[in-house]
């Protein structure tokens, strides 16, 4: 029996575009073969105002243990960052996707986040004004990657996640990592 | 109730299945083992030359069984209610008879009874549901506890003033108690009572109502608890063990336990399954993202690529694909295009193959409003199969034609860019004929982890196992390049000679 254990924290944002406070919903997707022992895939993190840096700060904690039959499906990391204007309205800023490190060690993974850009002229000036964005109605594109290339997007700012990747019992199963 | 933190005794509930009659309480009593019980020193001079010293180091232990609300006298009780007149209640008459019918011997480990009410019994906080037609709620309203304790501090003696006989003996029976103790008296010769001195065991609380045991201190077979005097420990031992009387229900246990046990090694059977790859052949697992690009000249850019895979390798995945067209974010000056676009690879190797590699090739296309597209840089990496997690930028370049003014012209009045067919040319630019350069244009960053995975644990390395197929392989790419080198060559001379004849 394999068992990976991610320990680490969603750290902080880099150059976002919003002034907005920004808060982050996550989700660690892995393959049918893939366990989740303990912790939970999902969460959010706090939302938080940029500095003058545009920069937030999360250090979101994440912990979990997954076991797995086979190394298909290796757990990737799915964001999606949030806006949270002075209103209370919010709406999504950003998604981003990173495959975690199959290395054991500490490693500092920075996820670059993008957002589907407004098409037409009357859709960014209501974006301009009045706020809100475009959504993916199939959030699976964000991790597949095979139908994005119908995709325009914006390029929006980095996350940046440091995370300590522990592997056990992989090379009992001729596994070789490093 | 016994002290925890002093004793490190505590007490446990026990919900009972069987009749409380089964029940069966065991007392182990001994020695603690770190008391050497040495002879006296006048025993020791008494000795006789050459007599060994008497094993005075009594370890033994004693095993004492009761039975639920079984009386068991100690040397004191039994004196005492041997004799008739010293009987006065009903209940000195009835341990009278007991003793007299019975024929009990006194022990050193003893027991009370209910009956005998030796010590209180434990206290229930039961809410009562309140009402005003409740003539509970109305008594509790009455008592002037919580008023008389602002002043002068807990009054309990007060607080028993306005029960009613019913609540009192509501009280009484909800419990039935039975104490075991370990009689540390001293008697005379003639077992008459010198020193009176009684140590608490164990106590048994039964709940008839809620059909509960309380027991206290809880069943202890392992570490044993000290015999607790009541102004020191005394150097004995003592360990509890209860016999619920549940040997009925061992079958039924025994079988579900059995049934858990299948359950759990069909579960880790299923777990253990890895999946492995077949023999003979090595699974390579890439997980491969196009994260970010930097410095392009035009904006609307997304990333064409194109994966290589020798013949002796077998994917399954797509090998072609392109990312999303993404516009650039402004970072201190820098421009960046953010991708984040994964590709995950599953090959199959051949234990054979010796430094087993892809090569990736990309193509940066930038879009403009009118949705024409213009290459703007190409690039490529060789991606060696080797175990780990990677980082690289790949510097991007295109054709040009030679003459400076001629490039930036064409660039700027008619657009577009000289394309590249054969990506082969980007590689080896050497090997093919030069009538443009290369411009560097821009970066991707990439970064991708590596996993191998065999068959057997440890497999060797393919060097060991075929030596010979890495010279064959170079001599097939020296080859190859030979062959190239003489079709330029020829594709030259062919010029020149047509030059010639015109």
């Amino acid at each position: 029996m394999a068992e990976l254990h991610i320990l680490g924290y969603l750290n902080q944002t880099n150059n976002f575009r919003e002034t907005h406070s920004l808060y982050c919903r996550y989700s660690v997707q892995a393959g049918p073969n893939w366990n989740l022992i303990s912790g939970l895939s999902e969460g959010q993190t706090s939302s938080g105002k940029p500095n003058c840096n545009k920069c937030v700060v999360w250090s979101h904690p994440l912990d979990l243990h997954y076991v797995t039959k086979g190394i298909q499906g290796w757990p990737k990391l799915i964001l999606q960052v949030n806006c949270l204007d002075s209103l209370g309205r919010t709406w999504i800023v950003a998604y981003g996707c990173s495959s975690l490190p199959a290395v054991p060690g500490y490693h500092t993974i920075q996820v670059p986040c993008w957002l589907p850009a407004a098409t037409k002229l009357s859709d960014r000036i209501r974006q301009y004004f009045l706020g809100g964005s475009h959504q993916l109605l199939q959030s699976d594109i964000v991790s597949l990657g095979t139908d994005r290339f119908k995709l325009n997007t914006l390029s929006q700012g980095i996350v940046e996640l440091n995370v300590c990747i522990i592997l056990r019992n992989f090379s009992q199963f001729g596994v070789e990592y490093k | 109730m016994c002290d925890y933190i002093k004793n490190n005794k505590s007490s446990q509930v026990y919900w009972l299945k069987e009749n409380l009659n089964a029940l069966n309480v065991k007392i182990t009593i001994k020695s603690q083992r770190n008391i050497a019980l040495l002879p006296s020193f006048e025993h020791y001079v008494n000795l006789l030359e050459g007599e060994n010293i008497p094993n005075t180091i009594n370890n033994e232990a004693q095993e004492f069984t009761f039975k639920w609300q079984e009386k068991v006298f100690s040397q004191h009780d039994y004196q005492k209610y041997s004799n008739i007149h010293n009987c006065i209640t009903e209940l000195d008459t009835k341990l009278y008879e007991m003793i007299a019918n019975n024929d009990k011997t006194p022990q050193k480990v003893f027991t009370y009874i209910h009956e005998e009410f030796v010590l209180p019994l434990p206290v229930v906080d039961v809410s009562l549901s309140e009402g005003l037609l409740n003539i509970n709620s109305c008594m509790q309203k009455v008592k002037l506890n919580d008023k008389l304790e602002t002043v002068g501090g807990k009054t309990i003696s007060r607080q028993n003033l306005f029960k009613s006989n019913d609540t009192l003996s509501n009280e009484e029976d909800c419990w039935v108690a039975m104490h075991i103790f370990y009689d540390n008296s001293e008697y005379d010769e003639e077992v008459n009572t010198i020193y009176r001195e009684e140590c608490l065991l164990l106590s048994l609380f039964y709940h008839p109502g809620y059909n509960y045991l309380m027991v206290s201190p809880d069943i202890n077979i392992l570490d044993s608890y000290v015999v607790e005097a009541s102004s020191r420990m005394l150097d004995l031992e003592y360990l509890v063990d209860i016999d619920f009387g549940l040997t009925c229900c061992g079958d039924d246990l025994v079988e579900f336990l059995a049934q858990l046990y299948k359950k759990l090694e069909e579960k880790k059977k299923a777990i253990i399954n890895f999946a492995k790859p077949s023999l003979g052949i090595r699974k390579c697992y890439v997980f491969f993202e196009i994260a970010t690009a930097q410095h392009f000249d035009m904006d609307n850019i997304y990333i064409e690529y194109n994966i290589k895979i020798p013949d002796n390798i077998q994917c399954k995945s797509d090998l072609t694909g392109r990312t999303h067209v993404s516009r650039s974010l402004s970072d201190e000056d820098i421009q960046v295009w953010t991708y984040g676009h994964n590709i995950d690879l599953e090959l199959d190797v051949n234990t054979g193959i010796d430094q087993p590699h892809i090569k990736i090739y990309f193509e940066a296309i930038s879009q403009d409003r009118w949705g024409r597209q213009r290459t703007e840089g190409y690039s490529y990496l060789t991606l060696l199969l080797q175990p780990g997690y990677y980082t690289d930028h790949l510097s991007c370049s295109r054709p040009e034609e030679l003459n400076e003014i001629d490039a930036e012209s064409r660039r700027f009045f008619v657009g577009g860019c000289n394309l590249i067919h054969d990506m082969e040319v980007i590689e080896k630019p050497q090997l093919y004929a030069t009538n443009f350069r290369f411009v560097s244009t821009g970066a991707i960053k990439v970064t991708w982890t590596t996993m191998i995975q065999s068959h057997f644990p440890g497999s060797p390395s393919t060097e060991t196992l075929y030596p010979g197929v890495s010279l064959l392989q170079g001599a097939d790419d020296v080859l190859k390049q030979y062959k190239r080198a003489k079709a330029t060559l020829d594709a030259a001379t062919r010029s020149i000679s047509e030059s010639d004849s015109d």
